[in-house]
């Protein structure tokens, strides 16, 4: 009788095994030019991609019914947890998150590998090898290192369960899109291997691995920003972003993508960049590699270190290979790699990409310097130096603030041109609102010269961005005799990869003003009080009224109920608490109590860090954090203009509008 | 480790001492700041200021205590970081190693503008103006606006 632990090694092998074939098969068919043999190893991916949901399926049902007799599912999981936070198990420890790793790579792969069929055999059978060698790497990595179906001697009566911290809802959500991030950034990496290996790397590689690019950048989007919003209400510091080893990690390959997505334009428009392109596209994937190696090995301490691994060396001899042999590739491509033409002004669209793509490589690389620091600094002292937060503020902030500016600056911009009178006459509203913020912060009382500076850049940006859908929009009502509302919405939806990018743009404005707002005037205290007693943070009375006990077999929690107000304005209630999970007496987990104020769109933020059960006193910090919800808003908006960019419109326009182009560059069709 | 317990145990009672006095205090906001830049020895990748362990809330009542005693903020950063060693320091010293931290970043960002700069004052090769090969009219400003 097989149980589940059979059924997913089973699987897991057979997916191995059809990878392993789909990756001989495909290399056969380009030594012996054989379709039929690329046949068979695209049906093999297909196959993998079965035998990986069957794996994945059985570690799930292992979980749902409490196999304890497996040891993955006893060391992640427990019978206090609700059903839902027990499947998140799935990728709460290493073995099972590679496991995922390795399913999403399945699908996609075999999504990908389908989807290319219809161009040429070389360029289709490379795409399909490089993906059926990374998953086949990964899958080796389950089958024999760390598989989570390996089996207890006997089964446990219940298991250890997931670490408190994770008891939250954003686990079901973080873990999984971030993880599906990094593995997306494989088949754009396969898509460069395959061009550059046919030597096609003209347009039609960037065409094609457009809406997989998008793919990755959207997830990893969604990850880093539900990252955000899941440490700032649950993990109980005041913040939203830290500057930890893993952040950086996952920022990075976001950072990458976001330049390659920019600069991708220039190639497709102007033939140039092809090899900071295709370097792109390698990158990306390496350093989202690199990221999951990172948050696997402890090699950096961070405060993600839940699940730490011995995998370290194998990924690390890996991503070596994949490196050097990506750079043999490209020496050997370069003479395709030069741009059909040059630059023509340094104040044109595209060197206002180029622009974008120093300043965002820069933040890349610094990214990468501090987080890599502490390991270099052990080579050479002997004891890791530590790297926090205000070395990438004062480094990263300049540089986003430049990247702010410049989405403001790169839209009136115009292709290939130098700036003309006609093009700094459309610099006038957006300066002058600009000048409008830093005129009212100041009268209003702002002295914080950097924040006002700050606020103008977003106030420069928001108003060019909205300038510019004004020109479509007339543009349009102009042309088709249409009303402003109609007119509104097809000039969205006419050109939906630039527009939905100007949206995009809105979002980070916006996630901008957040920051700005909450790094320059948050204000924290640790205030001991009485029942009864209030303190002033901030400009709020924080007034404690009790602590309320309660508990139950395999939870004990403590809450203070705290008031705020301010000038005497409608009272807010919030529980700001903790809880002791049974078994995990030594971390005991904030809760959170958040309020968020209209109209100034202060979050009090509450935690309770100390409290005596005798006198039912508490110590209580108390943040006021401006304008975090912002930040929030901007990321609706920003994936409302994911949204508009991905939308299916596009992908079928795809073939004419590559004609179209070729012919007569129109850029307001064909868009940025 | 026992020394650190140690040190634990001293700053736990000093904290004591100081701990119910310390919560509305005028030297509170210049611990914030100081803490920030100090990485709690016990926790993985967090400052004293964001962490809420035992010892980070004993490490901020200790800086409320130096700066009533009268410490500079540098000070108090140079004890702690001799107390607990110099990997403690957030913010990398800008001497020494400390400093490479800092000079990576701005040696990135000349290097790329070194390499833009090229790109943007590159001539065309050859004689073939850029645009003759596409043949079309250049992209004029023009063009976009009717498009607009």
């Amino acid at each position: 009788m097989l149980d589940l632990a059979d059924i997913g090694r089973i699987a897991v092998a057979l997916a191995l095994g059809l990878a392993v074939y789909a990756l001989g098969g495909s290399l056969v068919a380009l030594r012996f030019n054989a379709p039929q043999m690329a046949l068979s190893a695209r049906n093999a991916t297909g196959a993998a991609a079965l035998a990986a949901t069957i794996a994945i399926a059985a570690l799930a049902v292992a979980f749902m019914t409490r196999d304890f007799s497996i040891r993955f599912v006893a060391e992640n999981s427990s019978r206090a947890m609700p059903a839902g936070l027990t499947l998140s198990a799935v990728w709460g420890g290493q073995a099972g998150s590679l496991l995922y790793w390795s399913w999403i790579l399945a699908i996609l792969s075999a999504a990908a590998t389908f989807r290319v069929w219809a161009s040429g055999l070389e360029h289709r059978v490379w795409v399909m090898a490089t993906l059926m060698m990374v998953l086949s790497v990964f899958l080796g990595l389950v089958t024999f290192a760390t598989s989570p179906f390996e089996e207890l001697p006997a089964a446990l009566p219940d298991g250890r369960g997931l670490n408190p911290l994770l008891w939250d809802s954003g686990m079901q959500i973080h873990p999984p899109l971030l993880l599906a991030g990094y593995v997306s950034f494989t088949v754009p990496f396969a898509f460069a291997i395959a061009a550059l290996a046919t030597g096609q790397v003209g347009r039609e590689w960037i065409r094609a691995v457009r809406g997989w690019m998008l793919l990755a950048w959207a997830l990893q989007s969604a990850g880093l920003l539900f990252g955000a919003w899941w440490a700032y209400r649950v993990l109980g510091w005041g913040g939203y972003w830290g500057w930890d080893p893993v952040e950086n990690v996952a920022l990075i390959p976001w950072l990458v993508s976001t330049a390659y997505l920019h600069s991708a334009i220039v190639q497709e428009r102007r033939g140039m960049l092809k090899l900071w392109n295709v370097s792109l596209a390698i990158a990306a994937f390496i350093l989202a590699i690199l990221g999951t190696f990172v948050v696997r090995s402890g090699i950096l301490t961070s405060v993600h270190s839940f699940a730490k691994s011995d995998i370290g060396p194998v990924l690390f001899t890996f991503l070596g290979i994949v490196l050097l042999g990506s750079i043999v590739l490209i020496i050997y491509r370069l003479p395709l790699l030069r741009a059909d033409r040059q630059f023509e002004a340094a104040t044109s669209r595209e060197a206002g990409f180029l622009f974008n793509n120093l300043l965002l490589a820069t933040v890349a690389a610094a990214t990468f310097w501090g987080t890599m620091f502490p390991l270099i600094s052990e080579i050479f002292r002997g004891a890791k130096m530590a790297v926090g937060a205000p070395f990438y503020d004062q480094v990263n902030g300049p540089l986003i603030l430049g990247l702010v500016v410049l989405a403001g600056v790169g839209p009136l911009l115009a292709w290939r041109s130098g700036a003309s009178r006609r093009v700094l006459l459309r610099f006038i509203w957006p300066l002058a609102t600009a000048a409008l913020v830093s005129v009212l912060l100041v009268a209003l009382g702002m002295r914080t010269g950097l924040a006002v500076l700050a606020f103008s850049v977003c106030g420069f940006t928001a108003a060019s961005i909205v300038y510019e859908f004004g020109r479509a929009i007339l543009g349009y009502r102009r042309s088709r005799q249409a009303t402003l509302w109609v007119a509104a919405g097809k000039a969205l939806l006419l050109n939906r990869r630039r527009h939905g990018g100007y949206v995009v743009h809105l979002g980070i404005v916006l996630i901008a003003v957040g920051v700005i707002g909450s790094t320059f005037f948050s204000v924290e205290k640790a205030v001991s009080l009485a029942p009864g007693e209030s303190a002033f943070v901030g400009g709020y009375e924080t007034s404690f009224e009790r602590l309320v006990f309660s508990g139950s077999r395999d939870l004990e929690t403590v809450d203070a109920i705290v008031h705020t107000t301010r000038n005497g304005s409608a009272q807010s209630t919030l529980e700001a608490g903790r809880r002791i999970h049974r078994g995990w007496e030594s971390q005991p987990v904030s809760l959170v109590g958040i309020v968020t104020t209209l109209p100034r769109l202060d979050d009090v933020y509450v935690l309770l860090s100390n409290w005596d059960p005798e006198t039912g006193g508490a110590t209580l910090r108390v943040i006021v954090n401006p304008l975090v919800s912002v930040i929030w808003l901007g990321g609706v908006v920003y994936f409302g203009g994911v949204l508009v960019v991905a939308s299916p419109g596009v992908l079928r326009r795809k073939a004419p509008s590559f004609e179209h182009e070729r012919g007569a560059p129109e850029p307001a069709k064909a868009g940025a | 480790m026992r020394s650190l317990r140690a040190a634990a145990a001293v700053l736990l009672l000093l904290a004591l001492s100081v701990g119910a006095a310390a919560a509305q205090d005028p030297y509170e906001e210049r611990m914030w700041e100081i803490a920030e830049k100090v990485a709690c020895p016990v926790c993985e990748g967090q400052s004293v200021k964001d962490s809420n362990a035992q010892l980070a809330r004993e490490m901020r009542d200790l800086i409320v205590e130096r700066l009533r005693l009268g410490d500079d903020p540098e000070a108090i950063i140079d004890f702690l970081a001799e107390r607990y060693g110099e990997g403690i320091l957030m913010d990398p010293p800008k001497t020494g190693l400390g400093l490479g931290v800092w000079v990576g970043p701005f040696i990135f960002l000349a290097a790329g503008i070194g390499i833009v700069a090229y790109l943007l004052t590159r001539r065309p090769r050859g004689l073939s103006p850029s645009y003759a090969d596409e043949g079309t009219a250049p992209q004029t400003d023009e063009h976009r606006a009717r498009e607009g």
